[in-house]
């Protein structure tokens, strides 16, 4: 019998029915949503061949995989829509300026070293934020997302005369991005998964930047996330953060400031 | 409406007999593709514990309009991922004695094949990674499924670079097992 046996059918196969071996190790498994975003097109090229790469010798995620794929096309999202465009084009409908864009790639790319030079590294980076704000415990981080700070901004508008709350307060490490998940109240949002939002952060009233949302966008933990390039953030400053409903009627449902120290 | 499990249910408010239906068939269909072979039997628990799961974790606040929106389909994914995982751990623990599993035979399995399934897919594996990276990443996409628009888009390449890639590292991979005697 030739290896020309092995038609493509055959080797799919041989790869989908059996369990994996006891050598994967499950802890270097890629997360389950990372293999969705693969899916849809909405990693990075290099964090894309980092995972493939991965499940070429991982049964685990390989499986995860073509998991991924089978529920993406069954729910009709499979691929990226290709009048979308690159990933580039995609990413910079979301991300601006241009330099959050190469934030975040960098940021995608340096996942993987994170991982194999920090193996003892606890998974979930130890909040800085200080002050007044409300806190909610961290939630649990993707697995591989190390090197972000995240920050949890939930929904209180503030109101005229109402008690003035102080930002929250923060300070990023060097090789840190920071992550914002916007918690707005969910009776606050349209019931349409398709109605648009629109995230701005503000500094001294000028936009920052800005990002689209969907209300289908929404996190398994009922939020938004929002990377920022820490190259347009400065110590010593406040940022405002708004999210805001766009359609039917224009509101703003969440507002919330940090304020970024100095290390 | 609620969803039957052993021990009790969970109630969908908001939710219709039809909306309850369509979302579990969905989830059936993408099951059927995907359930590794020693959980067949398990597949419609599979599929109704991630229907409960992704009804919980929107406290019941599924609506109709939500149905098509990419967080379900998302949380679905993940879910169904992590109950897959989850008796997979179980079955491959090593036991104190160095064996695997947890020594209880599922009905129809048969050892001796499950050992050459899992060394043949341990070869092919071993072969996908010896390949160039390119050919490597474009093959690994077409075993697990995903069509040429689909790895033209994913790779960035144009479709006769991915024609070419799969075409390449395919034979590659076949002379690898080639070469070490592996066979169908």
């Amino acid at each position: 019998m030739t290896a020309e046996q092995w038609t493509d059918a055959r080797l799919s196969q041989a790869l989908a029915k059996t369990s994996a071996p006891a050598a994967a190790d499950p802890e270097r498994c890629y997360h389950a949503d990372l293999f969705w975003h693969l899916v849809r097109g909405e990693l990075g090229k290099r964090l894309t061949a980092e995972m493939l790469d991965h499940s070429a010798g991982c049964p685990h995620c390989l499986q995860a995989l073509r998991l991924a794929r089978a529920v993406a096309s069954d729910a009709g999202a499979s691929a990226p829509d290709p009048s979308k465009g690159s990933l580039q084009s995609t990413l910079q409908k979301f991300f601006h300026p241009v330099a959050a864009l190469a934030y975040l790639l960098l940021l995608l790319l340096s996942f993987p070293v994170y991982r194999l030079l920090t193996p003892s590294e606890p998974a979930h980076p130890s909040p800085v934020v200080t002050g007044t704000t409300p806190q909610v415990p961290l939630p649990s981080v993707p697995e591989g997302l190390r090197g972000l700070r995240l920050l949890r901004l939930t929904g209180d508008v503030a109101f005229r005369g109402g008690a003035k709350q102080e930002p929250a307060r923060l300070v990023l490490r060097p090789e840190e991005a920071l992550a914002l998940k916007l918690f707005p109240e969910l009776e606050d949002l349209p019931r349409d998964p398709v109605a648009s939002l629109t995230i701005r952060v503000l500094e001294g009233g000028k936009e920052q930047a800005s990002a689209r949302r969907q209300v289908g966008d929404l996190e398994a933990d009922e939020s938004f996330l929002l990377l920022l390039d820490p190259g347009m953030l400065q110590a010593g400053k406040t940022y405002r953060v708004e999210l805001r409903v766009d359609s039917p009627a224009p509101r703003v449902v969440l507002t919330q400031a940090f304020r970024l120290d100095a290390r | 409406m609620s969803v039957d499990f052993e021990g009790g249910s969970v109630g969908l408010e908001g939710l219709s007999p039809a909306d309850v239906e369509h979302i579990r068939r969905r989830l059936t269909e993408a099951m059927s593709r995907v359930c590794p072979h020693w959980l067949v039997d398990e597949r419609e628990d599979l599929v109704q514990a991630a229907l409960i799961r992704i009804v919980g974790m929107r406290g019941g606040r599924v609506g109709a309009g939500e149905l098509a929106s990419t967080y379900l389909w998302k949380t679905a994914n993940s879910v169904m991922l992590d109950e897959i995982r989850r008796p997979r751990w179980r079955y491959e623990r090593t036991t104190d004695d160095g064996r695997i599993g947890d020594g209880t035979p599922t009905p129809g399995q048969d050892p001796e094949r499950d050992a050459v399934s899992k060394e043949v897919a341990t070869q092919i594996h071993d072969c996908l990674q010896a390949l160039e990276a390119s050919r490597r990443r474009a093959v690994v996409l077409h075993l697990a499924g995903f069509g040429r628009r689909e790895i033209v888009d994913l790779l960035g390449r144009s479709l006769k670079q991915v024609d070419n890639l799969v075409h390449r590292g395919t034979r590659d991979l076949r002379a690898c097992l080639e070469r070490k005697g592996v066979r169908p």
